[in-house]
C-alpha cells in the first residue's frame, strides 16, 4: 500500500484526525510560547494573587471583579495640588532616564516631572509643603492587592530633619487609611536602596509599597463567615470616588530653611482580580504562561523518548530477528528484567541522583529522555523481533534469498517496510507513558528544576489546595495543566490506534 | 516440554532477573552520597551522645565501623557482600532522618496499609470493568457505549496526581468530609477506633485508584468480549432461547475473562509499588508514600530494601500470571 492511500486512511479515521488535530495544537503552542505570552511565567503579581481567567468573569459570581487598573494618572495637570504658602511648582515634560523606566508602572520614558521649592519657617514640627489629590471611581468587588508609588528626586535640603512622602486614601465613606511614609534624614544622606531607610539625595528614588497578600483570618472582622481577608480587601471594599493624597512634608526645622524636590510618576495601582487565559496563581503569576511553556517539556520530552526508544527498539529488534543468536538471547533477557523493574521508583531514584549533580541538573530534561530510552526500547526491540521472524518465513523473502540477495538488501526493501507500520503505531503509543511519568515526577519533585511544567503547576497547586477554597477553589489552577496532559496523552493513544488500524488491516472494521 | 523443564526454565528466568535488578540497585545507590547498606547508624552514635561532641572520635567511630562491614574493601568485594545481604533479605537498617530500626520490620509494618489499598482497589475496579466490559460491548456503537468508553478512556489517562490532588480540594478542604492526610488523621486513633479511621482515610485513595485502573482492565474486557459475541456459540445460545442477561454474564464474561485476568494478576504483582503518588499525595503510608520519603529522607537502604522487593512481587505475580494461564487455558500449554 502506498503512502499516498495510508494517508488517505488516516484522513478518513475520524480518532486519528482528532488526536492529530490536539497534537497539532499543542505542538504549535509550544513552537510559539514567546509570542504567545507577555508574561515570564515566574514572574510574580502581574496581577493579583488567585485573579480568574478573565473570561470567567461572564458567570455571575464573577462579575465586577476587577482588572489590573492604573488608578491615578501621571499627568500632573490632572491632579488637584496644594503647596505651602511659600512655596511654589513647575510642571515639566522630560525623558526619565532609561534605568528608571523599569521601575515605573508606566511604560513610557516620556514623563512628567513636577518640581516644587518651598522655604520652610523655622519652629514647625511640620510643613506639608506638597499636597496634592487624585479622585478615581472604583466600581468592582474589592481587589486581593494594591500598590503605590512615586519617583522623588530630592534636589535640596537645608536646615530640615527629615522629609516625608505620606500616601493617605479616603475612602468614599470618608475613612482615611493612611498608607505609608518614607523619610529622609537631610543631616546625613544615606545611599541604600532599600526604602525604608532613606531617600538619596540628588538622585531619582523610587518609592514602592504593596499591601500585603498573606491571607489574615479576621473572625472579629466584617459579617461573621468572613474569616479570610488582607488589608486591600479591607480598603477597598467600597464603591464609589476614593481619594488618593500624597502629601511632602518637611520636618522639624529649628533655622528658617529650604527644600527643594522633583516628583513623577506617582501611581497607584489596583492589582486585578481577573487577568489573562488562565487567571493567576497564588503569588499572581500568570498561569497560561506556564501553561504554555510547559506544553514545551511535555511535548519535548514525550516525542524525543519516543524518538529514541523507538529508533534503538528498532535497530536491535531487526538485528535480533535478522541474525539471532546471541544479541536475540540478550534482547529477550534485557527485556524480561525491563518488564519487571518498577519504572516510577527507579525514576525517582535517577532523578534524585541528577539533582545531586549541578551539572547533570542542568539538563535534567535532557536526561530523563534518556533514562525514558534506556528503559522502554526493550519492550519494542520484541515486538519488532517477532515481526521480523515472522516476515522472514514469507514466501517472497525466501524468493528475494534465491535470487541472490543479501541480508542487508532484504532488510531495505522487505523488512523495514514492513515493520514501519508497527514503528509508527509505537511512536504514538508510546508517548503518553512519557508525558505522565515526566508530569509525575515534576509533582513529586517540584524543586529539581524552575522550567514551568504541568506538572509542576500541578504541585504547586496541590501545595495550595488548603487556600484554594477560599479563592474560588483555584479551579482554573487545578482544571488545565491535568485537562492538557489527559488531552495531549490521549491524542496520542488516538493516533497511535489510528495507524494501528491502518497498518494492521485484521483491526479494521472492528 | 514437560511440565518441569518448563517451570525449571521460568525458575532460572527469575533468579536471573533479579540478579540483574539487584545489580542495577547496588550500581545505582554507590553513586548516592550515602551508602551504607548494614550499618546501624544507632550503634556508631551512641557512645557519643551524653559525652563528647568530637567530631574526629565520630569520624574515627565511622571508619571502624565501615572497615568491620567492610566497606572499606574494593568494589567486587562489597559487591558480593551486597547480593548475599539482598537473597537473604538482610536489608541493614534505616538511616533516615524519620525511621529507625532494621528495614525488613520497616517494610512488614507498612506494606500491610499498601496490600489493603492497592489490592483492595484493584480488586473492585476489576470487577466493576469484567461487567461494565460486556455491557459496553453489548452496547457497542450505541451512545451509552460511547459515553462509558469515552469516560473510562479518560480516567485512564488521568493522571493520579490529578485525580488525587481534585479529590482532596473537593472532599477534604471544602466539603471536609474525608481527611487531606491519612496517616496524620488515623495515627491519633487506639483500638477499634483506629480501624475504622483507617477505612475511612482510605475511602478518598481507594476510589481514585480505582477510577485510575478501571480504563485498562475496561478497554481489554470490551475488545474480548466484542471478540466473543460475535462467536457462533452466543448465537447457538441465543437460538436455544436463553435470557440476553444469562448469556451476557455468565457465557460472554466467562468466555472473556482470560486477557483481563491476566492482566489483573500482573497488576496485582505491581500492588506494592504501584501507588508511589496517590500514597504520597494522600499521606498513606503504604511502601509507595516510603519509596518517595526514603529519597525524600535519603534513607537509602530503605530505598533499596524496596526497590527489591518490589521487583521480586512483580516477577513472583508475573510467574504466577505465567502458570495460570497455563492452567486455565490449555491451549497454551500445548502451543
Amino acid at each position: 500500500m502506498s503512502y499516498k492511500n495510508q494517508l488517505k486512511l488516516f484522513v478518513k479515521n475520524r480518532m486519528g484526525m482528532a488526536g492529530a488535530f490536539i497534537i497539532i495544537f499543542f505542538t504549535l503552542m509550544a513552537v510559539f510560547a514567546p509570542f504567545l505570552t507577555s508574561n515570564s511565567p515566574s514572574q510574580t503579581f502581574v496581577a493579583g494573587p488567585w485573579a480568574v481567567p478573565s473570561w470567567a468573569t461572564i458567570i455571575p459570581l464573577y462579575s465586577n471583579l476587577p482588572p489590573n487598573i492604573q488608578a491615578v494618572s501621571n499627568n500632573f495637570n490632572l491632579w488637584k495640588i496644594n503647596v505651602y504658602k511659600s512655596a511654589n511648582y513647575s510642571v515639566q515634560e522630560t525623558t526619565l532616564p532609561s534605568n528608571l523606566v523599569s521601575m515605573t508602572r508606566y511604560t513610557t520614558a516620556e514623563a512628567q516631572v513636577l518640581t516644587v521649592s518651598s522655604k520652610v519657617p523655622a519652629g514647625m514640627s511640620e510643613v506639608p509643603v506638597l499636597n496634592m489629590t487624585y479622585a478615581f471611581n472604583y466600581q468592582y468587588k474589592p481587589s486581593y492587592k494594591f500598590a503605590f508609588g512615586t519617583l522623588i528626586y530630592p534636589i535640596k535640603a537645608s536646615n530640615i530633619s527629615d522629609l516625608y512622602v505620606k500616601f493617605t486614601l479616603i475612602a468614599p465613606d470618608g475613612k482615611v487609611y493612611k498608607l505609608t511614609s518614607y523619610t529622609y534624614v537631610a543631616s546625613s544622606p544615606v545611599v541604600i536602596d532599600s526604602l525604608d531607610n532613606g531617600l538619596k539625595m540628588n538622585a531619582w528614588n523610587a518609592i514602592y509599597m504593596a499591601s500585603d497578600t498573606t491571607p489574615v483570618v479576621l473572625s472579629a472582622f466584617g459579617p461573621s463567615g468572613l474569616t479570610l481577608s488582607m488589608p486591600s480587601m479591607i480598603i477597598l471594599n467600597q464603591k464609589g470616588t476614593y481619594r488618593l493624597n500624597v502629601q511632602v512634608i518637611a520636618f522639624e526645622s529649628p533655622q528658617p530653611g529650604y527644600v527643594k524636590f522633583s516628583l513623577a510618576d506617582p501611581y497607584f495601582f489596583i492589582y486585578g482580580r481577573q487577568y489573562g487565559l488562565l487567571g493567576t496563581d497564588n503569588n499572581g503569576r500568570d498561569l497560561w504562561s506556564q501553561f504554555v511553556w510547559g506544553s514545551r517539556v511535555s511535548i519535548e520530552v514525550g516525542l524525543l523518548a519516543s524518538v529514541f526508544s523507538v529508533a534503538l527498539g528498532l535497530i536491535i529488534g531487526l538485528i535480533a530477528g535478522m541474525f539471532g543468536g546471541v544479541i536475540e538471547e540478550l534482547t529477550m533477557r534485557v527485556t524480561d528484567v525491563f518488564l519487571v523493574i518498577p519504572f516510577l521508583p527507579l525514576a525517582i531514584v535517577v532523578l534524585f541522583l541528577l539533582t545531586q549533580n549541578a551539572f547533570l541538573a542542568k539538563s535534567l530534561y535532557f536526561w530523563l529522555v534518556v533514562l525514558f530510552a534506556i528503559l522502554s526500547w526493550p519492550s519494542i526491540a520484541r515486538v519488532i523481533r517477532s515481526q521480523v521472524l515472522s516476515l522472514k518465513e514469507r514466501g517472497y523473502i525466501e524468493a528475494s534469498r534465491a535470487l541472490g540477495a543479501g541480508n542487508w538488501h532484504i532488510i531495505r526493501k522487505h523488512i523495514i517496510p514492513n515493520v514501519m507500520g508497527l514503528v509508527y503505531a509505537n511512536l504514538a503509543l508510546s508517548v503518553p507513558g512519557f508525558i505522565l511519568t515526566e508530569a509525575a515526577l515534576d509533582f513529586l519533585f517540584p524543586g529539581a528544576s524552575t522550567t514551568p511544567t504541568w506538572g509542576r503547576m500541578l504541585s504547586k497547586a496541590y501545595d495550595h489546595a488548603a487556600s484554594a477554597v477560599s479563592f474560588q477553589f483555584g479551579w482554573w489552577w487545578f482544571i488545565f495543566p491535568g485537562l492538557a496532559i489527559v488531552l495531549l496523552s490521549l491524542a496520542f493513544v488516538m493516533v497511535g490506534y489510528a495507524l494501528d488500524e491502518i497498518f494492521n488491516p485484521r483491526l479494521r472494521g472492528q | 516440554m514437560g511440565i518441569k523443564a518448563y517451570l525449571a526454565k521460568k525458575v532460572i528466568g527469575i533468579i536471573i532477573t533479579m540478579w540483574v535488578i539487584a545489580t542495577i540497585n547496588f550500581f545505582l545507590f554507590q553513586v548516592m552520597p550515602f551508602t551504607l547498606l548494614g550499618i546501624n547508624p544507632e550503634q556508631w552514635f551512641v557512645p557519643i551522645v551524653g559525652t563528647q561532641h568530637n567530631l574526629q572520635y565520630i569520624e574515627k567511630i565511622r571508619e571502624t565501623v565501615i572497615a568491620e562491614l567492610g566497606f572499606n574493601k574494593p568494589l567486587d568485594i562489597r559487591y558480593l557482600i551486597y547480593l548475599k545481604a539482598m537473597f537473604t533479605f538482610n536489608f541493614g537498617y534505616n538511616v533516615g532522618s524519620i525511621l529507625s530500626g532494621p528495614v525488613i520490620s520497616t517494610i512488614g509494618r507498612y506494606a500491610p496499609y499498601t496490600v489493603l489499598l492497592l489490592g483492595g482497589s484493584t480488586i473492585v475496579a476489576f470487577f466493576i470493568s469484567l461487567y461494565l466490559g460486556v455491557f459496553s460491548a453489548h452496547k457497542r456503537g450505541t451512545p451509552v457505549d460511547q459515553v462509558s468508553f469515552m469516560t473510562l478512556l479518560f480516567f485512564y489517562a488521568m493522571p493520579s496526581f490529578w485525580i488525587g490532588s481534585l479529590l482532596i480540594l473537593i472532599f477534604a478542604f471544602y466539603l471536609k468530609i474525608a481527611p487531606p492526610n491519612a496517616a496524620a488523621y488515623f495515627s491519633s486513633f487506639h483500638g477499634i477506633a483506629y480501624y475504622i479511621a483507617v477505612l475511612r482515610a482510605m475511602v478518598l485513595p481507594f476510589t481514585s485508584l480505582t477510577l485510575i485502573s478501571i480504563g485498562g482492565f475496561y478497554l481489554i474486557q470490551r475488545s474480548t468480549a466484542i471478540d466473543i459475541i460475535n462467536e457462533d456459540f452466543v448465537t447457538v445460545l441465543k437460538a436455544k432461547g436463553l435470557k440476553n442477561r444469562s448469556i451476557l454474564y455468565k457465557h460472554v464474561l466467562r468466555n472473556a475473562i482470560l486477557p483481563t485476568l491476566t492482566i489483573f494478576a500482573i497488576s496485582m504483582g505491581f500492588v506494592l509499588s504501584g501507588a508511589v503518588i496517590t500514597e504520597t499525595i494522600f499521606g498513606w503510608p503504604g511502601l509507595g508514600y516510603w519509596t518517595y520519603m526514603a529519597i525524600v529522607t535519603e534513607d537509602f537502604p530503605l530505598e533499596q530494601a524496596i526497590f527489591f522487593i518490589i521487583s521480586l512481587m512483580v516477577v513472583l505475580a508475573n510467574f504466577i500470571a505465567d502458570i495460570s494461564y497455563g492452567l486455565l487455558d490449555p491451549r497454551i500449554r500445548r502451543g
